[in-house]
């Protein structure tokens, strides 16, 4: 693996169906994600996607791609700086940074196929170096 | 969850629970086939447990951001687990109120299979 090495993408679609079943898979029913009056209300614009949606298909990538790596020695950070709405047409997003003392340094995130902007951004880290607390 | 009323440092108390084979099978249905080892993802889920029962969460607060740190595989029959958690940080930044709660997961012989914290908005 080299610096500049792009992850194999997933490709998911937001439909307020999918945000239902998240919801009764979570027990999180938070109506700005299933009440669309309330979410406009909130000043959203209509039900936005539970950010774990994201971060769901965000540890699928890296699971994919690093194995029990990542699940032993994986670490990672992620912030939802837009709403991802019923409609979208996302896919997740990877590409190695730097690689040094045995740890492989990532950006990551979930973006929108159409035009690529960004809805979730964040940083990851696998390998011997990427806790930052014990175990 | 008032913002006023939580206090850094306050932990809430660890919950144990074990993860059914519906809760595998309605992962699948999401985010589509697992392998041979359970999904942190779904122990991530349900570490959030003693977080909401000590606090309720109220309508509008939003998810901010989230730290995962993994630190063991499990294995798909390994099912039962332990979360006990704490305020970590609360801090106001543009007009916005935000709480850190960091949780902590083991499994049933006390290895610690996950670290997480969870950022969240939270409404006046």
């Amino acid at each position: 693996m080299e610096i500049g090495y792009k992850l194999k993408e997933i490709k998911f679609k937001i439909t307020q169906e999918k945000i239902n079943q998240f919801a009764e898979f979570s027990g999180d029913f938070n109506p700005i994600h299933v009440d669309e009056e309330f979410a406009k209300m909130a000043g959203l614009g209509g039900t936005i996607a539970h950010g774990a949606i994201g971060m769901g298909y965000i540890m699928k990538m890296l699971h994919s791609e690093f194995g029990k790596d990542f699940y032993e020695r994986g670490r990672f950070i992620i912030k939802f700086i837009s709403p991802m709405r019923p409609g979208f047409e996302l896919k997740t997003f990877g590409e190695v940074k730097e690689i040094s003392n045995d740890t492989i340094y990532l950006s990551i995130g979930i973006e929108k196929v159409d035009d690529a902007s960004k809805l979730i951004v964040g940083e990851a880290w696998i390998g011997k170096g990427a806790h930052s607390s014990d175990g | 969850m008032k913002f006023c009323e939580l206090e850094v440092g306050e932990r809430f108390p660890a919950v144990r629970y074990e993860i059914p084979d519906e809760k595998i099978n309605e992962y699948r249905k999401i985010f589509g086939e697992t392998e041979n080892s359970l999904p942190p993802f779904l122990c991530c889920l349900y570490a959030v447990k003693p977080l909401f029962e000590k606090y309720s969460i109220q309508p509008g607060t939003i998810h901010a951001f989230q730290e995962v740190e993994l630190f063991k595989e499990i294995k798909l029959e390994e099912r039962a687990f332990r979360s006990y958690g704490e305020v970590k940080e609360k801090y106001s930044k543009r007009g916005k109120n935000y709480a850190v709660f960091e949780i902590t997961t083991e499994d049933s012989r006390g290895n610690v299979v996950h670290r997480i914290k969870f950022g969240f908005v939270i409404p006046e």
